[in-house]
Formats: C-alpha cells, structure tokens, sequence
C-alpha cells in the first residue's frame, strides 16, 4: 500500500500479500456469529493464510487453526486490529518452540473488551449518531441524497480502518515481540497477558453469560424471588458458576456440542416449568 | 409474486453486504427502505419511510436484548406493503413492529443452529480442509439469511395474515426457552478459552475479574485495565528486582509454579 519504507505501513511484499488476505477476511467479522464461539468461525478463516504460510508440517497447521476456532468476539471494525496482531504471534511461536501459545489467545481474549469499547464508542456511538441524523433529515424530503450520506458516512471512515488495522498491528506486534524475545522478557510477558486474560475471561463470563431463576414462594405473606436471594449473597453467581461448570465437563473431555444440547433442554424445559 | 421474490432477494444482498463488507450498516431501515423502494418502483417512498423507520428503530434497537429486533425484516416487510397497498407510515409500522420482533426469533434460532454446527468446523480442521472452511462460511451464512428472511418472501406474497398466524402458533415457551438458553450458551465457550488459558497458578485472577464486575459493577473494559495497570506494577517491580535482587537468587521469581 506504500512505498516508503520508513513508513510504519510499510511491509515486505511477501508480508503485504498476506496482510492484505487477513484484512478482507477480517472484514467479514460478525458475518458467522453463533451463540457458542460467537466469531471464531471468522478469526480462523482470517489466520488461515497466515497458520499456511508459518507453519510446515500439516500438524503444525491443525494445531494452530484449533487455537484460532476458539471464542471471540469483538465490535467489528477492531477485527482487524487482532488478526494483524495474531499473525504476529503466529510468525513468532512458529520460529521458536519455546513460546507459549497460550498467551496467544490470552492476547486476543485480553482485547476484545477495550477495542470494542473503543471501536463502539467512535463507530456506534459518534459516527452512526451523526450519519443517522444528516441522513434521515434529507430522506424524510425524499431525496436520494439521504441513503447516500448515510451510507458513506458510516463506510469510509470503517473501511480505511480496517484496511490499515491489521498492517499496523502486525508491524507492532513484530517489533515488540523481537524486542522482548532479545531482552528474555517473553515468560514474564506471557504470564501478564495471561493475567489479563483470565480477569477479562471472569469479568465477561460475569456479565455476558445470561441466567436468571424465575421461582418465586411465599413465605409468611412476602414473596421471595430465588434470584434475589442468590444475589443478596453472591451477585452473579450462576453465570459464573455455569461457565466453571462447563469449564470442568469440557476438561474432561465433555464435547462443547453435547453441553450446548444440554444448555438449550434445559432453556426450555426450565421456562416451561417457570423455574427460569 | 416476482416482486416477492425479487424483494426476498434484494433483503438478503443487503443483509449479506453488510455482515461480509464489515458491519457497513446497509441492513438499517434507510438503506433497506431504499432499496425496497427501488426494486419496487418507488424509490422516493422507500426512502421517506427508511427514514422515518430509522428513528423508530434507533430508540428499539438500544432497548433491545441480547438480539436487538430485526430491523432489516421488519423495515422491508413495511416498505414493501406500504407502497403495495397505499399504506401511511404508521399503519406500515405496525406492520414492522411485530415482524422485526419475529425476526429477532429466528435470529436467535439461527445463532444457536449455526451453533450446533461447530462440531462439523471441528471436523474440517482436523483434516485440515482449509477451502472447505472458506466455502463453508459463504455457504452458511447465506441460506442463514435466506431463512431469517423468509417472512419478507410471505408478506409481500400473500400479506400479512400468515405470519400473523405463524407468531401466534408458537408455544411462548419455546421462543422464551430459545432465549433463555441463548444467554447461557456463552458459557460453554467461556469454557473453552478458560481450558486454553487456565492454570492452578493464575486461576485466581479469573475470581479477580469476577468480583471487579460482581460487586463493583466494572465493565469489562475497566476490568481489562485493571489487569493492564496490575501487570504493569508487576512488571516494574520485577525489573527493579532483578536489577538488584536477582543476580543473587537465580529461582527468585514473582511467579513460582
């Protein structure tokens, strides 16, 4: 995309042609979005390219494209920043077999929140807001000029972001990582992000997995709600405890489809008898 | 009949270009009422209607739960009547109301069907079919769209009584299990990334982030940088440690596992 090569854009042409392949897939983003993995489909689709170009031997690959079928979930005009910075990664786990993957999707799990903050905040929140408002005031005239606006309002400005994420992130995620690997710093790295990772994994199993019990009783003329004498004790305790449950049956070798399966029984059955 | 169909279409492409070119919002009720307009010959209704659809549906769309009303199928159905029957704004919302609150159903019974589909991805990676992967997605994602927007098809075919009649036989049960259960899937891919990044050692830090949301109601983002500012205390200690401490004690490490 540029020529200069003191430029931050710059990248090899070999690194170019691949970035360019992660940017038009990351586009897709929340296009296969299921209740399970949520955008998962689409980050292994994104990295395809890079785990091929990285990655040898066709284990290596399968390894690799198993790490990235794993939840994710982000606004998507921040897809891109992620992907760019996953292959990053990815070139440097598959150069050096002490690295631990882990951190990868420690990584990956740790930004979802802040960059959909970000990226809500600017392309929900500002953008929309004002494209919604300079376009419907020319629509409700009937002018063609109010899908237009609209329209290019919300798109360029996304489009050269995505565009450009992924190249800027992979160059940084590059460059710090070298830097980190010539300093010794990658164990210490790798666990921070794990920390990250794991207090953002709890924070949004809190907030995003939904449970609510629904049975109530009388006791002695006042009526008690189940919930709200569950979160008199312990706010958010079953969202939490559901996910750690599902945590250990999928340690044990429980298939996630069987668990969902059970999860979606359990739904209806639970709404049909009024307990949730 | 054409026109139905021709409109079914036009809903799905717009749907289609917004999810595959990266969220660009032609499936709100401005663009979706346009294009309506345009296949059906009366582009300037469309889009006075998108218009007032839009501002409808922005005040819907916040309220919403975790699938915000379908916007695109209530819109076109509403559009599509209006300028078919010679109907005014209010009487084509009451039209989209309800069927863009039918198509958040059938949102949700897609998000968990695409769901249960995860186990053939499985399958895929593990015999490394990379271009199946790729086919895969397209494929899904468009008889997706085709199903969800069925009703558009119905509507504009044969009005509005069917669908009518088809939200009316559905057991509440269901669709509210649906729902119910919608929000508790997460809970298995939560549990998966935690099998990826779960160790004894750091296993505290998942209740960190639990009781930073719980009982402090953080969202999530402050919680990511709770972990950042903590990481970042961690590692300048240790630095000042090994600068000093470490040369001495080789093992001396903050984290010992």
């Amino acid at each position: 995309m540029t020529k200069n090569k003191e430029s931050i854009l710059y990248l090899e042409p070999q690194d170019d042609k691949m970035i360019r392949k992660v940017a038009w897939r990351s586009i897709i983003g929340s296009g296969t979005y299921n209740y399970e993995n949520m955008q998962a489909l689409v980050f292994l689709y994104a990295m395809m390219p890079v785990i091929d170009r990285y990655y040898e031997s066709e284990e290596d690959q399968i390894t690799a494209m198993k790490r990235h079928f794993t939840l994710f979930n982000i606004t998507p005009a921040m897809y891109g920043f992620v992907t760019g910075l996953a292959a990053s990664m990815e070139k440097i786990a598959s150069k050096n077999s002490d690295y631990d993957t882990s951190s990868i999707n420690a990584i990956k799990t740790s930004l979802m929140g802040p960059l959909s903050g970000i990226g809500d905040s600017i392309f929900w929140g500002a953008l929309k807001v004002v494209a919604t408002g300079v376009g419907v005031s020319f629509a409700q005239e009937g002018s063609i000029l109010g899908p237009i606006l609209y329209f290019l309002i919300n798109f360029i400005p996304a489009w050269f972001v995505k565009m450009w994420l992924p190249r800027i992130s992979f160059k940084l995620g590059i460059n710090f990582l070298e830097q980190m690997e010539k300093t010794g710093a990658m164990a210490l790295i790798t666990k921070l992000c794990n920390i990250v990772g794991l207090m953002t994994i709890g924070s949004m199993a809190t907030t995003m997995v939904k449970i609510k019990l629904a049975a109530e009783w009388t006791n002695q003329g006042t009526i008690l709600n189940l919930q709200s004498v569950i979160d008199s004790i312990l706010p958010s305790l079953l969202p939490v405890a559901l996910t750690l449950i599902m945590f250990k049956f999928l340690k044990k070798g429980v298939k996630p489809m069987v668990l969902m399966l059970i999860l979606i029984i359990f739904g209806v059955l639970g709404k049909a008898i009024g307990l949730l | 009949m054409l026109q139905a169909l021709l409109v079914y279409l036009a809903v799905v492409l717009c749907f289609f270009v917004h999810y595959f070119f990266g969220n660009i919002l032609t499936d709100r009720p401005l663009i979706v009422g346009t294009i309506v307009g345009l296949v059906l010959g009366d582009i300037k209704t469309g889009i006075i209607l998108g218009g007032t659809f839009e501002l409808i549906f922005l005040g819907i769309t916040n309220a919403g739960g975790v699938v915000p009303a379908n916007t695109a199928l209530g819109t076109s159905c509403g559009v599509a009547l209006a300028i078919l029957s010679n109907l005014d704004a209010s009487e084509a919302l009451t039209i989209a109301v309800p069927v863009a609150l039918l198509g958040s159903q059938l949102i949700t019974l897609m998000y968990t069907l695409r769901a249960a589909m995860n186990p053939y991805i499985d399958k895929l990676i593990e015999k490394n079919e990379q271009r199946k992967i790729g086919v895969f997605i397209f494929v899904q994602a468009i008889v997706s769209y085709l199903i969800i927007f069925f009703p558009v098809f119905l509507v504009v075919a044969y009005g509005i009584e069917p669908v009518q009649a088809i939200i009316a036989a559905i057991p509440t049960f269901v669709t509210g299990g649906l729902s119910v259960a919608s929000g508790m899937l997460a809970a298995v891919g939560f549990g998966m990334l935690l099998n990826l990044v779960w160790s004894k050692s750091l296993a505290v830090y998942f209740f960190v982030g639990y009781t930073l949301s719980a009982y402090f109601n953080i969202p999530v983002l402050g919680v990511a940088i709770c972990g950042l500012l903590y990481s970042i205390i961690l590692y300048i200690s240790r630095n000042k440690k090994s600068s000093t401490l470490v040369m001495a004690s080789g093992k001396e490490d903050l984290f010992n596992d």
